[in-house]
């Protein structure tokens, strides 16, 4: 690497034109997918977005990952992939932690490196490290080394940008369980399992057209998935994780839950332990809940799918 | 009370000296049990990695057999083994069991915390006593690590096959039967002595493999299908990377005297992946393979159990490691379901290439 050119640099060169950026639609997007949009069209970027998943895209993903990693992460391969030849430079945050004793999966950490290896390092990646767990100052805790130096702009003015952004997306922290006459199923898992349209089998749909009302981890809030995350009070876990015990404690008290759905990908390192706990969990707890685990992978059918989710309605029903 | 632990490679033999020392009454759990790992299948989760199916088969053979304390250790990574220890107590006390539980954190080594947790099994035990005892452990760790990698050394070039065999066979009956430490450091001089004897084939350049990936399934016999033996025994030199003593030294130690750490592995795998650390061994796996060429090595096999997520993201950067490097890399994923026939023609497979490989730059020198 003796030519090391910007690609803004090259870009000035040939025509000018907003940098393009690709930002895959899977695993963080969507958490964090819209804040990152908003932080390159600050940037004066244009965004471009992968299609929702389909079976191409899965195809792709497939192909070009390794075979062992999980699903979601092909699935984030396959986009990646369908995104190269479209854009000037793939975007793919790297999340080391969420929070303090919030970290990351393995493969979270190494996203931006699992995508250059499966392109082949044809198109550029672009990345930020976010690791407020080992780093409390926001100068460590945020790392923008990769964007800073392939876009020619100052580390210091892209985390400015970043609270700009941020301030735009602060989240408001509201808890919006709703009381509903209506029976409630709580599907639990990852949000980009349970709002992917392939991976999830659009469950929620189904589950909304049998009648029923759902809820997933996304709807509560922040401070009552934290509320009780035993055995993980206070010491450090995943961050999905948590997300799902915690959305599962909370869940189990709530009078109209009359079911859950473990939703969780085949080759998910987190869930073989979370899903283990809220088993047990449930087998303790004074209130007797229906509880399904469905693991889906590439190979999955829709209609076995089906069958065992209408299987599951069927006996809350009686 | 009674003291149980799981096993991992030859850290029983470590775990037997220090327990003797301090007068710690204990229940060793039968070394490759298929039995118990069996039972524990049946109640651990179902996609949770093979090294807690045998820690759990382990625990509760302990159990069964009259212990009343349980062992464990682990710590704050991202690696699941960090999270095993809250999981082992929950499998086991839903089945019943009901046992004291101390648990030793290795990340965060503190020494307070330490004595508090293992001070009711020592009562009565002079500090003199603790601190020779666990010496002699951190000593007895070191030597019989030596002693497997000697064994390898040997058994690759030894003239009649079998001679290394019947010595390491010999030894680890002895160990089992061996009454107190004295003897099992007896045993380890007399071993290493009878290794030494061995005939070995004069200007034989074996080939030499490194062995790299997740600690648990490189250094336990029970779940490589005792990787070092046959490979060694088609007249392969095994290197393997991973032993208690390393880890000891890299890990344990390197967390309280950073400087005693080796971090090259690390620094060479930096190359590949943009961050220092995605948990378990990972960075080493890519580290060592990437610097295994220019330590005379001939191929790397990376072994590591189904579903290890570590391990996995290491396996992604593999292609790119072996083109850089020009150097054959085998990733093997071995699982409670792996069937040996298959495991040994890859083996073979491997080991024929490797062969090929050399011939062929003869002929082209």
């Amino acid at each position: 690497m003796t030519t090391k050119r910007t690609i803004c640099a090259s870009r000035k060169d040939s025509f000018a034109r907003p940098l393009r950026v690709g930002i895959p639609r899977a695993m963080g997007y969507y958490e964090h997918g819209p804040f990152w949009v908003h932080f390159f069209e600050l940037l004066h970027c244009k965004v471009i977005l992968s299609p929702p998943t389909n079976q191409e895209i899965m195809n792709l993903g497939v192909r070009a990952a390794t075979s062992e990693l999980c699903l979601p992460m092909k699935v984030l391969v396959g986009h990646a992939c369908a995104l190269e030849g479209k854009v000037d430079a793939i975007f793919v945050p790297r999340y080391l932690s969420f929070a303090a004793g919030e970290m990351c999966c393995p493969k979270s950490c190494a996203l931006p490196d699992i995508i250059r290896f499966a392109l082949g390092g044809k198109t550029k990646i672009l990345e930020a490290d976010v690791d407020p767990d080992r780093f409390s100052d926001n100068e460590h805790a945020l790392l923008f080394t990769s964007i800073s130096k392939q876009m020619n702009l100052s580390e210091e003015k892209l985390r400015t940008t970043f609270f700009r952004a941020q301030e735009l997306f602060e989240a408001a922290e509201e808890n919006q369980f709703i009381k509903g006459t209506k029976k409630t199923l709580a599907i639990l898992g990852h949000p980009y399992v349970l709002e992917d349209p392939r991976i999830s089998m659009e469950v929620a749909q189904k589950l909304h057209a049998h009648g029923f009302d759902v809820i997933m981890p996304k709807d509560l809030s922040h401070r009552s998935k934290r509320a009780d995350v035993h055995p993980y009070d206070g010491k450090p876990f995943y961050a999905v994780g948590l997300d799902v015990l915690g959305s599962a404690h909370y869940l189990l008290k709530k009078e109209n839950i009359c079911g859950i759905i473990y939703l969780t990908p085949f080759g998910c390192g987190i869930d073989a332990l979370t899903a283990a706990h809220v088993e047990e969990h449930l087998h303790q707890a004074e209130r007797a809940l229906p509880f399904m685990k469905l693991t889906v992978d590439e190979q999955t059918g829709e209609a076995g799918f089906d069958t065992r989710l209408e299987a599951f309605l069927d006996m809350i029903g009686e | 009370m009674k003291v149980t632990f799981p096993h991992m490679g030859n850290i029983y033999v470590t775990a037997k000296v220090i327990f003797d020392r301090l007068d710690i009454d204990y229940v060793m759990p039968t070394l490759r049990n298929r039995d118990a790992l069996e039972k524990a299948s049946a109640i651990a989760p179902e996609s949770i990695c093979l090294p807690f199916k045998i820690i759990l088969g382990n625990l509760m053979e302990g159990l069964d057999n009259g212990a009343d304390t349980v062992m464990f250790g682990g710590g704050h990574g991202r690696c699941r083994l960090s999270y095993f220890g809250d999981l082992i107590k929950e499998t086991l006390e839903a089945q019943g069991y009901s046992f004291h539980y101390l648990f030793l954190d290795f990340n965060h080594f503190d020494f307070k915390e330490f004595t508090e947790t293992f001070s009711p099994l020592v009562q009565g035990v002079g500090k003199i006593q603790i601190t020779r005892g666990l010496l002699e452990g951190l000593h007895t760790a070191f030597a019989v690590d030596h002693l497997y990698s000697l064994s390898c050394r040997i058994r690759c070039r030894e003239v009649h096959r079998g001679d290394t065999d019947a010595v390491m066979q010999r030894f680890e009956k002895a160990i089992l039967c061996a009454q107190n430490a004295g003897l099992i450091l007896a045993e380890m001089r007399e071993a290493k002595r009878d290794l030494r004897a061995i005939p070995l084939k004069k200007d034989f350049k074996p080939l030499r493999v490194m062995l790299v990936g997740e600690i648990f399934s490189a250094c336990e016999p029970f779940v490589n299908l005792e990787i070092e033996r046959k490979l060694g025994n088609m007249g392969v030199d095994v290197y393997n990377m991973l032993g208690i003593g390393s880890w000891i030294r890299n890990r344990f130690l390197g967390s309280v005297f950073p400087f005693i750490a080796r971090d090259d592995p690390i620094k060479a795998a930096q190359h590949f992946f943009g961050t220092d650390d995605f948990g378990g061994l990972g960075m080493d796996t890519v580290g060592n393979s990437s610097l295994a060429r220019k330590q005379g090595m001939d191929g790397v096999i990376q072994i590591y159990p189904m579903n290890c997520m570590p391990e996995i993201v290491a396996e992604t950067a593999m292609p790119f490691v072996q083109k850089e490097e020009k150097l054959p890399i085998m990733s093997l994923v071995v699982d409670e379901m792996t069937g040996e026939a298959g495991y040994v023609t890859r083996l073979e497979a491997f080991t024929d290439m490797l062969e090929m490989r050399r011939g062929a730059k003869v002929i082209s020198r």
